[in-house]
């Protein structure tokens, strides 16, 4: 059996812990498209879930390799999108952790951090755009003072987590 | 991976994505190379350079040197002299 699940989110600790519940209950989590998650019915508690926004794209040679080494070690890339992959690992092989060092696990939420500052700048951009300059060049229409007021708590939910992804990795800076 | 596990009492589960980022920073410096003698297996395997030895070495001489002193101070064998 099948299903299709609508969610959205934002922090990608959350969305882990959400597909490894989903597997508890007997969901196994099978394909990504944005906003859509499919599961294929299972025993439950196979499989552990993580997810990793990689250096480069999809189809750049590192990443090749790099899932080539994951496979060696019992991770299996479940689905893909854009840079973030969703890895799996069969539950009785222990815990699965992809870091575990604290030098590694900065260095990937650094990424995140990058990504985070980047939609946060698009989503700030539209914001200026449609609130302030749409009136400077023609007339202001509600158009865009409607699309202003939607992109701007869009805007300020992206730079609390930009917020919360620097104090995560001042918190991790080594004591030396 | 498992060896470390075992090694190490369970302590440390190594990471996967860790282990990948540690085998590329010893290539680049030249401390391992890749071996290839078992070319029907896909899992890739490498070996120490002699640089890498070397390197070895002395970061062992270095964590005796550490260790040592740390027991000379904590066991309290001499005093250490506080001077200003």
């Amino acid at each position: 059996m099948q299903k299709k699940v609508f969610k959205l989110f934002y922090d990608f600790e959350k969305e882990e812990q959400w597909l490894s519940q989903m597997e508890k209950e007997g969901w196994a989590f099978t394909k990504y498209v944005p906003g859509f998650y499919t599961f294929e019915s299972c025993d439950k508690g196979q499989y552990r879930y993580r997810m990793e926004f990689l250096k480069h794209g999809p189809k750049h040679e590192e990443t090749k390799d790099y899932l080539q080494f994951l496979e060696e070690t019992g991770i299996t890339c479940v689905s893909s999108f854009a840079s973030w992959v969703y890895l799996r690992k069969a539950a009785e092989e222990g815990p699965f952790n992809l870091f575990s060092d604290i030098d590694s696990r900065i260095q990937h939420n650094k990424r995140i951090k990058n990504l985070w500052i980047f939609l946060t700048l698009i989503e700030f951009v539209g914001v200026v755009n449609n609130l302030f300059l749409a009136g400077v060049t023609d007339e202001r229409n509600w158009t865009n003072v409607l699309c202003g007021l939607i992109l701007l708590p869009i805007c300020v939910v992206f730079a609390r987590m930009v917020i919360r992804l620097i104090k995560k990795l001042i918190n991790w800076k080594p004591i030396v | 991976m498992q060896n470390v596990s075992v090694l190490s009492g369970g302590r440390v589960e190594l990471g996967a994505g860790t282990l990948y980022g540690a085998i590329n920073t010893l290539l680049k410096k030249r401390w391992i190379m890749p071996w290839e003698t078992n070319k029907s297996s896909r899992k890739k395997e490498y070996v120490i350079t002699d640089l890498g030895k070397g390197t070895v070495d002395r970061e062992m001489k270095r964590l005796t040197e550490l260790l040592e002193n740390s027991k000379k101070i904590v066991g309290g064998e001499t005093h250490a002299e506080k001077s200003v």
